[in-house]
Order: C-alpha cells, then sequence, then structure tokens
C-alpha cells in the first residue's frame, strides 16, 4: 500500500513539471504551491504494526499485534490512543497513563515524539529496503524510556508546544522572525492546527498554515531544511540564505553570475553541507554533475529526492507540517 | 553524551570551537551569576538546558519538579536534540547565540 501511495505521489510530480527556476520571481507563492501534491502527502499512510515489549505484559495472555495505517507527515501521538486502547489492559500496574515513560522502539532505536513519522521512516528503513520491512514493526514500551536519547512525552501539552515551535522556529528562519506568528496568531487559530493534528484533517490544519508555509521567495530570508540520517544520533540543519538577486551582480567574481535567487538546487545545498559525501564530477557528456561518494539514499516524502530541484519549489511543495523540509540521508 | 549514539564523521565533523552563548532571565526566572557561557559545537541544545537548570536549582531558584523553558532570541523553543552548531550559525546576533530562559511558558 505504502508502494501505491508513493507511485500516485510521483505521478503528481511528473503530470505537474517543476517549473523553470528563472520563473519562480514572477509567480505569485500562491501559484507555485501544487494543492494537488500538498494533498497527496497529507494523506500519505504508513502500514504499521505495533507489538507490546514481551517482558512488560503483565499478563498470562500475549496481546495481538496493532496493524494501522500511520499518516506519514503526522506524529506518534496520532496513534497512541489506538495503541494504548489496545494494549493499556495488558500494561505494567504501575504505569497508568504515565505519557512521560511511553515510547515506540524500532530494531532498538528509540523513535522521537516530536518528529513526523515519516521523516523517521526514510531515515530509518529507506527506499530500497522498504518492501522488506512493511509493514513498519514497531515495539510499544510502557516503561525503560531511554532518557538520553528521546524527549519525554508528557501528554497533549508536550506535543502542541514542541509542534508549535518548530513552526516559530522555521517561520524564524525564513522570514527572520517568528514575529507574524507571535503577534497574529490567536488561540483560537492554534487550536484549530493542532485539531488538524490530532485528527488528521487537512481542511482544519491547512486553514492556518496556509498564510504561514506560501511565502514568495523575494520574502524569504533563508530556507528551512533540516537533515536526518541512519548513521549519526543527531540531525543537521544548515544555515542557507537566500540568494538576493543585487548580491549575485555586487559579487566580484572573475565569471559572469548567471545565478538568481530561485537556481539554488538541492544538489548545490548537499554539496555545500556534506562536502565528504558528494562531490562536483564531469559526466561522459562533459557536463557538471553531482555525485555521492559513499552509498547512500537521499529521500524526500518518501520519494528519492532529483538533484536538480530547486530548493524553493521543495521548501513550498514538500515541506512537512512544521514547514521544514526534511531530507533524510538512509546508507545502504 | 551517551556513547551508544551513533555518529558518523563524514556526516558532522565538528571542530571543537566554543560557541558563546548569552543566557537571559525571563519574568521571575532568578538571574544566573554565569550570564554567559561557551558551549561546544557538538554539543545539542539539552546540554543549555541541563546547565540552566543545574545552576538555578543549585541557587535554590528551582525546584527539581518545577518547569523551565528556554527560548532563541525571545522567540521560539528549540528542540532538545539540535546542535548548538546549527542553532548558532542559523540564529546568532552579533557573534553570540541569545538565550532566554523562563519558570513558565512565554512568547505563545
Amino acid at each position: 500500500m505504502e508502494q501505491s501511495q508513493l507511485l500516485s505521489q510521483s505521478s503528481v510530480i511528473n503530470t505537474h513539471p517543476i517549473p523553470q527556476a528563472a520563473r519562480f520571481e514572477r509567480l505569485d507563492a500562491a501559484d507555485a504551491v501544487n494543492l494537488e501534491l500538498r494533498r497527496k502527502l497529507w494523506e500519505g499512510l504508513l502500514p504499521v504494526k505495533v507489538d507490546l515489549a514481551l517482558n512488560e505484559i503483565n499478563s498470562s495472555e500475549t496481546p495481538r499485534s496493532l496493524y494501522i495505517m500511520a499518516p506519514r507527515e503526522n506524529y506518534f501521538f496520532y496513534i497512541l490512543n489506538e495503541v494504548k486502547w489496545l494494549f493499556d489492559s495488558y500494561r505494567p500496574t504501575d504505569k497508568v497513563d504515565a505519557y512521560d515513560e511511553m515510547w515506540f522502539e524500532f530494531n532498538n532505536t528509540p523513535l522521537k515524539w516530536n518528529v513526523p513519522i515519516g521523516v523517521q521512516f526514510d531515515a530509518l528503513v529507506g527506499i530500497a529496503m522498504k518492501q522488506r520491512d512493511l509493514p513498519w514493526c514497531l515495539t510499544f514500551h510502557y516503561r525503560g524510556f531511554p532518557e538520553e536519547q528521546v524527549l519525554k512525552l508528557e501528554g497533549l501539552n508536550f506535543f502542541k508546544f514542541h509542534f508549535i515551535n518548530a513552526l516559530k522556529e522555521s517561520h524564524s528562519l525564513r522570514m527572520g522572525s517568528a514575529q507574524e506568528i507571535l503577534a497574529n496568531m490567536q488561540k483560537k487559530d492554534e487550536t484549530r492546527m493542532i485539531d488538524g493534528l490530532r485528527k488528521h484533517n487537512y481542511e482544519n490544519f491547512w486553514e492556518i498554515n496556509q498564510n504561514l508555509c506560501d511565502k514568495h521567495i523575494t520574502e524569504l530570508k533563508k530556507y528551512a531544511l533540516r537533515v536526518f540520517t541512519n548513521v549519526h544520533h543527531t540531525y543537521v540543519q544548515p544555515n542557507i540564505e537566500v540568494l538576493k538577486p543585487q548580491d549575485a551582480q555586487s559579487q566580484d567574481s572573475e565569471e559572469p553570475v548567471s545565478q538568481n535567487p530561485s537556481s539554488l538546487t538541492l544538489g548545490d545545498v548537499l554539496l555545500e553541507t556534506f562536502p565528504r559525501l558528494f562531490e562536483s564530477v564531469l559526466n561522459d557528456s562533459g557536463e557538471v554533475e553531482l555525485a555521492k561518494k559513499r552509498n547512500f539514499e537521499v529521500i524526500v516524502q518518501g520519494v528519492e529526492a532529483d538533484m536538480n530541484t530547486p530548493l524553493y519549489w521543495l521548501q513550498l511543495n514538500m515541506s512537512y507540517l512544521d514547514n521544514f523540509l526534511y531530507v533524510c540521508l538512509h546508507f545502504l | 553524551m551517551d556513547p551508544k549514539q551513533q555518529t558518523d564523521p563524514d556526516f558532522i565533523d565538528d571542530n571543537d570551537d566554543g560557541i558563546e552563548i548569552s543566557l537571559n532571565a525571563v519574568g521571575k526566572a532568578s538571574k544566573l551569576k554565569t550570564s554567559k557561557i561557551k558551549v561546544k559545537r557538538k554539543h545539542t541544545f539539552q546540554n543549555v538546558i541541563t546547565f540552566v537548570r543545574t545552576q538555578l536549582e543549585k541557587g535554590q531558584a528551582l525546584k527539581p519538579d518545577q518547569s523551565l523553558f528556554l527560548y532563541i532570541n525571545s522567540q521560539f523553543a528549540p528542540s532538545p536534540n539540535e546542535r548548538i552548531n546549527d542553532l548558532y550559525e542559523c540564529f546568532k546576533t552579533q557573534n553570540m547565540l541569545i538565550v532566554n530562559y523562563s519558570i513558565t511558558e512565554a512568547w505563545g
């Protein structure tokens, strides 16, 4: 099922060709947004199988597994009610609604409450191994929380706090300040957004997020990008400024500058951020091409990313719900 | 840092330069004796949270069960997993990372 989701995602990308970079300045942000793709990404589901950790079963019978379709863009909090509903009667008796001790695990890796489900799947499983690893088999724990590695869940307030703050952080990057959210976002807007996440309701969520997400490239100061991987315990959030057209002209470079703000591609940024993982090489036709120095996949929203995609297009159309663009490097 | 945590020098290879962080009390939070600290680039924001909490608890200005909130530039609370290097490069003000701490939630 995951695959059909992915196929339909890529077909949307194909039928809506990415506009030529040079055109972005003349477009309204609204014209550069692909709403059909936005909805497809929202509807992207991941089949997940959840088992209760064996040593935590406080009962003579073993509970059945939970099979659930988890929305890729949402967070583990979203499936927690169903998990608790099935396992609560088997849990250790001293752990009654101890939210701050609950956690999910995949292959001995504790999963994070504050990172979207799809980002963790892409980083940890990747694309090539997906067929083997679906459904995604997770273990749920009521105790033994890995304090050093994961943030504690403290119920809905935790979820709200971390989501809104991630939203403000991406806004600070993209707009230079989170003032728009701090000054204009009312309590009811925040409630509506969080409600959209809790119920996975597209209209509730995007009615509020649209104005925060859809910014014209000339309004942007920086890109909000995070890079996750399966080989390192922290992520990278590089500082990538949006080039202003006048900056490009004033550079004292020997070569004529043909760059405009929206010509910056995903490949350009990865090469600059990870010089030990990427290099520029000349291909057979004598063109400069980006090559990987090690064997890994570059994944955005479940699909292998094209290195020539303009970063602005990705930021606008492939960001997750906190308006960060998450890129995953899955090492094989 | 937990030695079990995975590291890959091709992905991240930090130098050991310290980054200067300014710690500013907000609202009813007590001022710290050391309001400027140097933190290694490879550390995460969690290290700063732990530092501020320990200092406040030592001075009995915060009880272990009391909340503490840390913000950047009086705007947002970063994820505790975020690297100091990245926060500095993305949000620095005059070669310093400005952190504000409060015992109640501030800035929405």
